[in-house]
């Protein structure tokens, strides 16, 4: 009688922790953990800030979550909603990653784009200087522009230097300034070479 | 004693019935005590544990999203950074308790930092927003105010003669306004304000010296309009023809009868701005001169020319007074045959210090004039002011 008393006891006891000691997602804890991580390296932070931020609120809400499951009692304990929303952390931040890969790529092409339209411009630019008009001083007003095309060329260095470290964007704002600056001269020579021939 | 057999056997019926009762009771007294004990005990617990800052933690997290929403982490990083630093604690803290026996978790310590948490939070989110607005409107000022200068100093070069000096430094002011101008609209305001900054000084520099080269050059304006009315009338007076440069519109006015005859476009020397100081300084000369002689044909090198008396008497005394004074060197030497000649057109000032005109207007102008004509060669005769409301209205 008692070995049915005590094989009863300890099948409720065993009942009570099988369902009561629920299992930490540490795995899944720490892989979305790392995939924030990973996604930061490549700069989600900088191309997509409003969904990396959302991201890492995410990952915290959930920390306080597992935080308030461990709070409770052993056998009321469960990590099932915790593990699917860790799971989607990695998953989102995977994609998000893909996306700064793929923005990235898209502002490094287009700065590449812009550069070629830049680097043609400035041998246009120099095209039009030969055949501007000159005086017997004249040469002196040219030099003035000529400058101006040698601070665009020191430019052009500086975004390779960009686009080699990754900074696309700065790479991109200093293309267009640069561009801009090179259609004004360009315009400035046309107006002038122009100017003669109509006289 | 002699039991009957049917009681003995209603006996032993009874007997059976009692002891299975008995064990039936056991049983559930024996089920009873491990899971009343089991109850009591999480009750106990239940009762003497404390509970964990749940909301407050909760509301500190949110507080931090929203003040990094706000871009705390550009505009009051300091603020977020503490904030989020006692945020961490403040789940650190619990994560301790929580590795505790629930009955000796304390959360005092958790409240604290979360309360800590979010009144830091607070404080990022709202310095963020007002850093952000008040950074937005005076990136937006400053980079209005560079763009006025700079757009006054590109009309001024464009005018004047300043290419040298001040252009070379133009250009790459120019470009990081307009990096700064994509950073503002991007609405990455601490990189704008970076690239203003960094050019502000230089901007004002030029400004300045802009400002002074034109305030300079205008000084003798109330001369160079009297001379412009006196060739004005003396054309009346003698009805005749005089002449009247003006360098800084690069304009010949024909003034025949005292009124307006024609205008030609000229072009002059490379430094024509101010008046010419000494041989080799290719300055176009500022004064009252007469046609001296006419040239065409072989005996010019463009086209036809009106070579007038530079230097005159005041050029010479003026010359003199300066070497004197030590402004130029005392072997330095007039310099002369200044001319109005043709060969212009080119679009730009090119020539050592002559008014050049384009063929065409040049046999005009050498058909009107004759010997003894009356050339004033004058500054300007706009005066700066009007010059700018121009620039203004642009």
């Amino acid at each position: 009688m008692k070995k049915i008393v005590f094989y009863i006891s300890a099948l409720v006891l065993m009942v009570v922790l099988a369902t009561g000691c629920a299992k930490l997602p540490q795995v899944e804890l720490d892989a979305a953990k790392a995939s924030l991580e990973s996604a930061k390296l490549v700069d989600a932070n900088r191309y997509f800030p409003t969904e990396f931020n959302v991201l890492q609120d995410s990952l915290n809400a959930v920390t306080v979550a597992l935080e308030t499951e461990k709070s409770k009692t052993f056998f009321s304990r469960s990590y099932d909603v915790i593990t699917e929303k860790l799971v989607k952390i990695s998953a989102d931040a995977e994609v998000l990653k893909s996306n700064v890969e793929e923005r990235k790529a898209q502002v490094r092409a287009e700065v590449q784009e812009s550069l070629v339209a830049l680097t043609s411009l400035i041998d246009a630019d120099k095209a039009l200087l030969l055949k501007a008009p000159k005086g017997k001083e004249g040469k002196a007003a040219l030099e003035a522009i000529q400058t101006d095309i040698t601070v665009i060329e020191a430019s052009v260095n500086e975004i390779n230097t960009l686009i080699s470290n990754g900074d696309y964007i700065t790479a991109q704002d200093k293309v267009n300034a640069s561009k801009t600056k090179a259609e004004a001269i360009k315009a400035e020579l046309e107006t002038a070479i122009a100017k003669v021939r109509k006289r | 004693m002699f039991i009957k057999p049917w009681l003995a056997r209603a006996l032993f019926k009874k007997n059976r019935m009692l002891k299975g009762r008995s064990l039936n009771f056991k049983i559930i007294v024996l089920i009873s005590i491990p899971i009343i004990t089991v109850g009591l005990l999480f009750g106990t617990i239940r009762l003497l544990k404390h509970n964990p800052p749940v909301a407050k933690i909760e509301e500190g997290r949110k507080i931090i999203a929203k003040a990094i929403e706000a871009e705390a982490d550009v505009y009051s990083p300091k603020e977020l950074k503490l904030a989020e630093k006692y945020w961490k604690q403040a789940m650190d803290e619990w994560k301790l308790n929580n590795s505790k026996t629930a009955v000796f978790r304390k959360f005092k310590k958790t409240t604290a930092l979360a309360d800590l948490a979010i009144e830091n939070a607070k404080i990022a989110k709202i310095k963020a927003q007002q850093t952000k607005s008040k950074l937005r409107i005076e990136v937006e000022k400053r980079i209005k105010e560079l763009k006025e200068t700079l757009k006054y100093i590109e009309f001024a070069t464009s005018k004047l003669p300043l290419n040298h000096s001040i252009r070379k430094k133009l250009t790459p002011i120019s470009i990081i306004l307009h990096e700064a101008e994509m950073a503002y609209t991007r609405k990455n305001l601490i990189t704008a304000m970076e690239k203003v900054e960094s050019i502000s000084k230089k901007v004002v520099d030029l400004n300045q010296i802009t400002t002074e080269v034109l305030h300079d050059y205008f000084k003798d304006f109330n001369q160079w309009v009297n001379l412009n009315e006196e060739m004005k009338n003396w054309s009346k007076t003698n009805n005749s023809v005089s002449l009247v440069v003006d360098k800084f519109s690069r304009k010949c006015i024909v003034y025949k009868a005292g009124r307006k005859h024609k205008e030609f476009d000229v072009e002059l020397s490379v430094n024509w701005l101010g008046d010419k100081v000494q041989s080799g300084d290719r300055a176009t000369p500022e004064g009252k001169y007469r046609v001296t002689k006419k040239k065409s044909g072989g005996k010019t090198t463009y086209h036809k020319s009106l070579e007038i008396d530079f230097p005159n008497a005041e050029d010479k005394l003026r010359f003199e007074q300066e070497k004197i004074k030590g402004i130029i060197p005392r072997n330095s030497r007039i310099g002369g045959s200044i001319a109005i000649h043709g060969g212009g057109g080119r679009g730009i000032d090119w020539t050592e210090g002559c008014v050049a005109l384009e063929n065409n207007d040049m046999d005009k102008l050498f058909s009107l004039c004759s010997v003894g004509s009356p050339v004033a060669i004058v500054g300007s005769l706009v005066s700066l002011d009007k010059i700018f409301e121009e620039f203004k209205k642009e």
